[in-house]
């Protein structure tokens, strides 16, 4: 039976729901665009503290330190890469370029920074999806493990093992991979970045500290959703062990799984340049390295400006898909009131 | 009614082991289930009566281990299944209620799909067909517009009728044995009567077994056939529930039956004959006026107190009963001037408290205090229970070292509390002496009045009556003033002079106490006095 009042609840989320949605969203976009503008700030900061002229830097680097250059040269250098003119005009002029989609020109190679870093965007993307993928796959298969694992101390022993994964560097790894899965047994290759095969072994270098990450936040939500009283009344129910942890544990566990995403892909665009330079593959991560001993500040500028965004934007993206997997967040959103609807079926 | 029980268990024995060492939670438990017979496992907590319920589907935490015995269900060894096999089990043959209706079922799944879930694993129906007959399940035990409510989530459902969906999950597969874990204990009265009245009906209507874990013999008196008592792991006595309630054989029973505060009703009475001074004023101690207070600026605000009125006289005790939700504990909270009210006044001692600051709301706390509900969260886990009990006199400069320490040994054998106790910390304490020293130091400061916010519903019965009585006992002898809030009438009736039955914010009647109980004016307080358990049977 349908009911006028049933009718109404059931329009009531459509017609809040514009409203709701723009405030849940509207601070995080703030958010996101507040990690920007502070990243610009900082580096741009801390850029222009260092001692000495970056052009004047940047010429020394490419042509040793005996070069001499015309004022008038420099002036005009100055003025080609955007670093002429007061600080706070830099500053300005550098923040709104980043709307336009303007990072200004490489000192180093005369490029258009956007131009350099689109090039080996694709390469980094590949190799940090890659390694999020695998690292999540890891953490999934260890903690589901040692959930299941009995008695306790096999249990105890299996969770000190991911651990291992951030406590060896990347370039540790990555030799070893190498020595082992190239050079040894000739399955993958030791450098370049064509192909998928290039990406497996800086993938899984990438991946064990993504996993290690990965545990410790899912074992923890997998032992706490484990011990609540729902996961006993599915035991209770006699459903089988796969579907009490698949559809009862892990679903709950993912939910505070989740919101570290963003973090990881954080640490996944700063964690490339080491791996990058092990595998001589083209990508952010060594543009970085590069760019720093070019003392080419328009590029660092420009990386710093990318990763903030990309950081910012799946920040931004987990936040709100987190409102559309958790029901009660959902219920909030859609401006639904559980609690008056339900007291009035209750007497 | 067949020979052979449903179920049997015989000298089952259950140890928890910690790294402290291993305690036996169970040390050898006899039980018969007949078919179609609801059998009641009564005990207060820590009696094992949960690990019997829990054992019996080898469900029990990680720390426990069945240490012996024999479970047979059905002529099935349960105790000999293999994990698989007893899966098959668990939900199709045996069901389970459990205990706590918030965070027992799956935050993320749909109501409907939770128990679409049972039945397909155990009847094998297609989705659709489980999905259908989940409706139907929901419409069996009492869930109103079943359709709309399967496609909801929990938190979209009240305490009783998650309750409810939780039951239809046990009776889903029409099981021969159904376990109930303290079924209603985290529900409204009112509720409860409900809840159990729907678990009535369905084993009624499919003659299932019904193995009842409960604390309150009240429940157990009226629901079971049969009463199992269990302390510290044995069963103490067993019989007819007419019979263990009428004439308790064991210490023990005897204790629990006196305690039970539902099954009795008279008011208690200062203990060593101290008469209570009532002294008579002209004018009330504490009044109240007009006092009003709603939660939420826009869009559905909640009404916790609307247009309060009434006075309590000094040295009385005034209750107020109502269940979660009806604002009795925001109206205590406004009283004690935690909480700030909209409108309305409130005169202490002829003074008007109502907006009072600074210095004089500070003195003001030193002639009304408050104790709360929870022994556990409200005392301090890393301070001793001297320094506790010291704080409020360090506090307001009361004395110097010595004569506080001397204080505080007296405010301990007032609360009749071993001062010996006072090196010790919170934790290894029992709920009653916790809550003991949360009145001591609610009493240190020598106030007038003290406003109780359930006090004792933390409390097993048998310790509710004694940290009662102690309440009468200091009542008597300092001429306190109390403002009694509770859900439970049975305590209320135990302490009270005059009760106020609130409902939505809304004080609903008030009167004497006695006038209260014998001549109920209003159907929401005849709903609540009706629904106390064990109404049906004569006080022994």
């Amino acid at each position: 039976m349908t009911s006028p009042a049933q009718r109404v609840d059931a329009m009531g989320p459509r017609r809040g729901s514009v409203g709701t949605v723009a405030r849940f969203l509207l601070p995080k976009i703030g958010q996101a665009l507040f990690v920007v503008w502070a990243s610009y700030t900082v580096a741009f900061l801390l850029i222009h503290a260092l001692p000495g002229d970056p052009i004047l830097a940047a010429l020394a680097v490419r042509g040793g330190d005996a070069t001499t250059t015309d004022p008038a040269v420099l002036d005009e250098l100055r003025a080609r890469y955007g670093l002429d003119g007061p600080l706070w005009q830099q500053y300005l002029g550098g923040f709104f370029g980043i709307f336009r989609g303007d990072l200004g020109v490489s000192i180093a190679t005369g490029l258009p920074v956007s131009e350099t870093i689109l090039r080996v965007a694709g390469p980094t993307t590949a190799l940090a999806g890659f390694a999020l993928i695998v690292g999540f796959l890891i953490a999934l298969a260890f903690t589901v493990w040692a959930y299941l694992a009995r008695p306790a101390w096999v249990r105890n022993v299996i969770v000190q093992i991911p651990p291992l994964g951030i406590a060896v560097p990347a370039f540790l790894t990555g030799l070893v991979l190498i020595t082992v899965f190239s050079f040894g047994l000739g399955w993958f290759p030791a450098s370049g970045a064509s192909g998928f095969a290039s990406v497996v072994l800086p993938g899984i270098t990438l991946a064990l500290p993504t996993a290690a990450i990965f545990f410790q936040v899912f074992s923890a939500a997998v032992f706490d959703a484990g011990a609540s009283p729902f996961v006993f009344t599915a035991n209770a129910k006699g459903l089988s062990q796969s579907a009490v942890v698949f559809r009862h544990v892990l679903r709950n566990a993912m939910l505070p799984a989740i919101t570290i995403i963003g973090l990881q892909v954080g640490y996944l665009a700063g964690g490339t340049a080491v791996v990058e330079t092990v595998f001589s593959r083209d990508g952010i991560g060594r543009l970085t390295v590069d760019s720093v001993l070019a003392r080419d500040i328009n590029v660092l500028m420009g990386v710093v400006i990318v990763v903030a965004t990309v950081y910012a934007v799946v920040t931004l993206v987990v936040d709100a898909l987190y409102g559309v997997i958790d029901p009660r967040t959902r219920t909030a959103l859609a401006g639904a009131k559980p609690i008056s609807a339900a007291k009035e079926v209750r007497t | 009614m067949t020979s052979v029980p449903l179920l049997t268990v015989r000298g089952l024995r259950v140890d928890y082991t910690t790294p402290k060492g291993t305690t036996a939670a169970l040390r050898g438990v006899d039980l018969d289930v007949d078919r179609g017979e609801v059998v009641a496992v009564v005990g207060e907590s820590g009696s094992g009566k949960s690990t019997i319920a829990h054992a019996l589907v080898r469900l029990l935490p990680e720390e426990a281990t069945i240490a012996g015995g024999d479970i047979r269900f059905d002529d099935v060894d349960v105790m000999s299944l293999s994990q698989r096999a007893l899966r098959r089990v668990r939900g199709a043959r045996i069901g389970f209620v459990p205990q706590d209706p918030s965070h027992s079922l799956n935050p993320v799944l749909r109501i409907g799909e939770q128990i679409a879930e049972v039945v397909r694993r155990h009847l094998g129906l297609t989705p659709p067909a489980a999905a259908a007959r989940a409706v139907e399940i929901l419409d069996e035990v009492g869930v109103p517009d079943p359709a709309q409510r399967a496609r909801q989530y929990p938190h979209e459902l009240s305490g009783g009728l998650r309750q409810r969906v939780l039951i239809g999950i046990a009776w889903a597969c029409n099981p021969e044995l159904v376990i109930a874990d303290e079924p209603t204990s985290a529900l409204d009265a009112t509720v409860q009567r409900h809840v159990l009245d729907r678990m009535q009906a369905m084993r009624a209507a499919h003659g299932t077994s019904v193995l009842l874990v409960t604390h309150d013999l009240g429940v157990a008196a009226d629901r079971a056939d049969r009463i199992v008592v269990v302390n510290k792991g044995e069963i103490v006595e067993r019989g007819a529930s007419a019979e263990v309630l009428a004439d308790p054989q064991h210490e023990y029973t005897r204790r629990l039956v006196a305690a039970a505060p539902g099954l009795r009703s008279r008011r208690l009475e200062p203990s060593g004959g101290a008469s209570r001074a009532v002294t008579e004023a002209s004018e009330p101690f504490l009044r109240v006026r007009g006092l009003s207070k709603t939660y939420g600026s826009t869009g559905s605000p909640i009404v916790a107190a609307d247009d309060l009125e009434f006075s309590i006289d000094r040295g009385t005790t005034f209750a107020i009963v109502g269940e979660s939700g009806s604002g009795k504990s925001t109206t205590a909270r406004m009283i004690a001037r935690i909480v700030e009210s909209d409108a309305g006044t409130i005169t202490f001692d002829g003074a008007d408290i109502t907006r009072l600051r600074g210095t004089a709301l500070r003195q003001l706390r030193r002639r009304l205090q408050v104790v709360y509900q929870n022994p556990f969260g409200s005392l301090d886990p890393r301070m001793t229970i001297g320094a506790i009990i010291d704080e409020p006199l360090r506090a307001f400069g009361m004395g110097s070292r010595g004569e506080r320490a001397s204080t505080v040994r007296d405010l301990m054998a007032d609360v009749r509390l071993d001062p010996a106790l006072a090196a010790r910390r919170p934790a290894q304490l029992s709920g009653g002496q916790r809550q003991r020293v949360a009145i001591a130091r609610a009493l240190a400061l020598r106030p007038e009045m003290i406003i109780l916010d359930e006090p004792v519903s933390a409390l097993d019965v048998s310790v509710q009556e004694q940290v009662l009585q102690l309440l009468v006992d200091l009542q008597a002898e300092h001429a306190l003033t109390y403002l009694f809030i509770s859900h439970d009438l049975g305590v209320i009736r135990q302490i009270s002079d005059e009760v106020a039955v609130m409902r939505r914010g809304v004080i609903l009647e008030q009167g004497s106490a006695e006038s209260v109980f014998a001549a109920p004016q209003h159907d929401y307080t005849r709903d609540l006095l009706s629904a106390i358990p064990g109404g049906g049977v004569a006080a022994g």
